[in-house]
């Protein structure tokens, strides 16, 4: 039987460089963390430094004893300090004149609550450097605590379902959107279901980063902290985005533009019911989840057609 | 259990260079389902090999298999299969080839 040569998709050839991890590395099974780091060191090169944190990343990224996980640079600081730490490296790095790309690879809780004041001040300064927050929603690593981007309603350990609490009483914060109206060269919500996407900005980020401050915000189930099976993460991600929970975007110097449209969003209670930390929920709260959903996509829709001028 | 060894398969990612010092898990032994991958079905879309968190299913030119020695079992490669290929067999079902490993 002569059979043709299969060709492989286009979407490997972005792959310029090796995996810069070991084969084995202490991530749970069919956690999307482990993905983004992967494909982070593949398309990024191994001219990259990574600036992190104690987090989901930190136990494979700082390495074990005398040895090492990945064969990347790192760079361990405080949550308080990774913004601040990684301003200094670009600028040692620029001094001495060599081209690295500096990459803070954090969570939402250092990106969102702890960090916030350096992250929010770094992009004021437009330093040169990509800041990914992969978005768990929680504390994933110090046992499931809520942060300030844990959605409505959600269960986590100091927000549980019981008689009296009903998870989660207040709003997530929008923090890409927040960071966005800092107005800096680039920021883009992502999501590993939609790769080639991802793969794209994270291109156009190591591009942008010449010109200032880049923000990827990269939304990351937590197969753990979410009740989710260790297969159904991509599922999850792919599901956030075609319900509108999670709207892939980007925006260079606060002129939105929306990189993936659904044509027909599915009710929020498509993605709810894969994740377990919603099953509480009862009609009036899906609703209010609803609305939410609704009210921040209409918020950056009519940004993304406002800033799009029709001639140009 | 860290295992301390040199690399030398030409699996390994990108540093088989690497001296002891890097670290690698055995991961393989998390597992407690193995995917499984019907050639015939595999149409080499690549699905499994883009969505697999460790990276690990092998580009066989023809089809894609995974390196046994890294796969945890987490089972995305089965589920983002649109052809169904991949079958997540129980690890109780290969308990003879215990040895050869």
């Amino acid at each position: 039987m002569t059979q043709k040569k299969k060709k492989l998709p286009r979407v490997f050839e972005y792959f310029r460089d090796e995996d810069q991890f070991a084969g084995g590395v202490a991530f749970c099974a069919g956690c999307p963390l482990e993905l983004t780091l992967r494909i982070l060191s593949k398309v990024l090169g191994r001219e990259t430094i990574i600036v992190g944190t104690p987090s989901c990343s930190a136990p494979v990224l700082y390495g074990q004893n005398i040895g090492t996980w990945h064969r990347l640079p790192y760079y361990s600081c405080l949550m308080t300090g990774v913004a601040s730490s990684a301003t200094g490296l670009v600028r040692y790095y620029r001094k001495i004149g060599k081209d690295v790309t500096v990459v803070c690879f954090t969570g939402d809780g250092c990106a969102a609550d702890v960090g916030f004041q350096p992250l929010s001040g770094a992009a004021e300064r437009n330093e040169n450097f990509i800041y990914i927050c992969y978005d768990n929603e929680g504390y994933m690593n110090t046992g499931i605590q809520r942060s300030s981007t844990t959605p409505f309603g959600a269960a986590t350990t100091t927000t549980p379902v019981g008689v009296v609490g009903r998870g989660k009483e207040m709003s997530a914060k929008n923090l890409p959107l927040i960071m966005a109206m800092h107005r800096v060269p680039y920021v883009a919500t992502a999501t590993l279901s939609h790769m080639e996407d991802f793969i794209k900005k994270l291109l156009k980020a190591k591009e942008k980063k010449n010109e200032g401050f880049v923000y990827i915000h990269v939304f990351s189930p937590c197969p753990v902290g979410w009740g989710i099976e260790s297969d159904s993460a991509i599922q999850v991600c792919r599901m956030a985005v075609r319900t509108n929970y999670f709207p892939l975007w980007e925006a260079e110097r606060g002129r939105f533009r929306l990189t993936h449209t659904v044509a027909t969003p599915k009710p929020v209670t498509e993605y709810t019911k894969l994740i377990r930390k919603f099953r509480h929920l009862t009609e009036e709260e899906l609703a209010r989840l609803q609305e939410e959903v609704n009210s921040n996509f209409a918020f950056l829709h009519h940004l993304a057609e406002f800033e799009t001028p029709k001639a140009c | 259990m860290v295992i301390r060894k040199k690399f030398s398969s030409k699996y390994e990612a990108g540093w088989s260079d690497a001296d002891e010092l890097l670290l690698c898990l055995d991961t393989g032994s998390w597992r407690t389902k193995r995917p499984v991958v019907d050639k015939e079905k595999c149409n080499y879309c690549g699905l499994c090999a883009l969505y697999c968190p460790p990276q690990c299913m092998l580009n066989l030119e023809d089809y894609f298999a995974p390196n046994l020695d890294f796969c945890k079992g987490c089972g995305i490669c089965a589920k983002e299969c649109s052809r169904g290929a991949i079958a997540m067999v129980p690890e109780g079902e290969f308990a003879d080839e215990g040895a050869k490993r």
